[in-house]
């Protein structure tokens, strides 16, 4: 609680700090939300690929400070897919891809209102396999379970391209590259298709967050001109 | 209320048996199906269901598929959790009047390294089969006839148990055993009669017979003793 009531103060007090100090400031609390769409592209030849097809899903991210240009944010992003080989995926209905990660990202202003913003990440991967009571065709009413799970971890790498519309809200797109790895055990020829997964995401969204940078970029212009 | 307690505990009981599966690990079945000139035969129906209790009927289909061109098929599951589970690969569930084939009580251990290949099946035309019904006719009560089994002969079986449950079919006396056999051939059959005319020391003696299996879809012979 003590905590929460300092990091408050913190972000209550960040508008009269970045007035008082002329000096240049390199770090923000700067609370910034990125809700998106995603298309999911997915490379070579393994489960996701082969036996699925993914459907335009969605992703959100977080990140609470600016320091020197570089950001640390935390997202997750739930990617579904239907199956369409059952010889290879089971009796499964469709499958939810979900990635939980940490990334780190570079702003670099282009315009006053463009930035692009290169990050790498990495994270904790995890497939769900869902069996919905269509799929689990049970011949004389045994139960089985409706979600089969598969864990992994993974990295990223990629850019966000963010336009600035007013104070608050900016839209962006972003390319970026995903690649899981996965626990399995099989036989040695599918290790590889059943423990990766390649992906390229196409993203879309809104970035929502009031920045604190701009505001004391331009106190500090003004004050400069005075 | 107590019709609807005793409605909610046969529920219960009728739907315990559950078949939890690991995401995490992934079985590998393959196989071949071919017809009576080993030709491969493409287009064939495969289902695998997994069961946990033999006696039992409830079953969960976990995959599906076809053969391919080349009457090759090969479908991957993820395996039950409980290494106990049972699996079964059900090939030409539709039949086109073709022989059905299954093999039942696959486990766990049946898998090498993660894969069971299974020997190529072979199906043949229902209309090339006959059922043949060997039972035994009594002279004297004091004889007893067991392990009756083909020893010569085309024979084409429905079912194959990996793991046979309770005691071995073949070594028990049973009135009546039944072959799946190509029609229009000759076979021979081998089984044993026990003399318990002293019961503390029964004698065992093993036969072997011939006969002609004709062109009807079921054929009965009976062994005299």
């Amino acid at each position: 609680m003590r905590i929460l009531t300092i990091f408050i103060a913190i972000m209550y007090f960040q508008p009269s700090f970045c007035q008082d100090e002329v000096k240049d400031k390199a770090f923000f609390v700067e609370p910034l939300f990125r809700v998106h769409g995603i298309l999911p592209v997915d490379l070579g030849t393994n489960y996701l690929a082969d036996a699925n097809k993914g459907k335009v899903s969605f992703g959100i991210n977080m990140s609470m400070f600016e320091y020197h240009n570089f950001r640390l944010a935390v997202g997750f992003d739930r990617i579904y897919y239907d199956v369409t080989d059952v010889s290879k995926a089971a009796t499964v209905d469709h499958s939810r891809y979900n990635l939980l990660y940490a990334q780190i990202l570079y702003e670099f202003p282009i315009t006053k209102n463009f930035s692009v913003q290169p990050y790498v990440g990495f994270g904790s991967s995890e497939i769900n396999f869902v069996r919905s009571s269509d799929t689990r065709i049970n011949y004389f009413g045994v139960e089985a379970n409706n979600i089969v799970r598969q864990r992994g971890i993974n990295v990223r790498g990629g850019f966000y391209a963010d336009y600035r519309i007013d104070k608050v809200i900016s839209f962006f797109a972003g390319v970026g590259y995903v690649q899981s790895s996965l626990d399995v055990d099989t036989a040695p020829e599918f290790k590889s298709y059943f423990g990766e997964a390649k992906m390229l995401q196409i993203n879309l969204g809104l970035k929502i967050g009031y920045s604190m940078k701009n505001k004391y970029l331009k106190n500090k212009e003004n004050a400069t001109n005075k | 209320m107590k019709k609807i307690i005793l409605f909610l505990a046969i529920l219960t009981a009728v739907s315990c048996e559950t078949i939890q599966y690991d995401g995490e690990t992934r079985l590998v079945v393959e196989g071949k199906v071919i017809d009576k000139n080993q030709n491969p035969v493409p287009d064939v129906d495969i289902e695998i269901v997994a069961y946990s209790n033999p006696n039992s009927k409830a079953e969960d289909l976990i995959s599906y598929g076809n053969t391919d061109a080349s009457g090759n098929f090969q479908l991957i599951i993820p395996a039950p959790k409980d290494t106990n589970d049972y699996l079964k690969v059900i090939v030409n569930q539709i039949g086109n009047g073709r022989q059905q084939k299954s093999y039942n009580s696959i486990l766990r251990k049946d898998f090498s390294n993660y894969k069971l290949a299974l020997l190529p099946t072979v199906l043949y035309a229902n209309s090339d089969l006959s059922q043949l019904v060997v039972n035994s006719q009594h002279n004297n009560s004091n004889f007893r006839v067991s392990n009756v089994r083909l020893t010569n002969g085309f024979q084409s079986e429905d079912v194959f148990e990996f793991n046979p449950v309770g005691s071995d079919y073949i070594d028990q006396e049973y009135f009546e055993y039944y072959f799946k056999v190509l029609k229009n051939q000759m076979v021979s059959i081998s089984y044993k009669t026990t003399d318990f005319t002293n019961p503390a020391a029964p004698t065992v003696t093993e036969h072997t017979e011939s006969f002609f299996v004709n062109n009807e879809p079921t054929f009965t012979y009976t062994i005299q003793y």
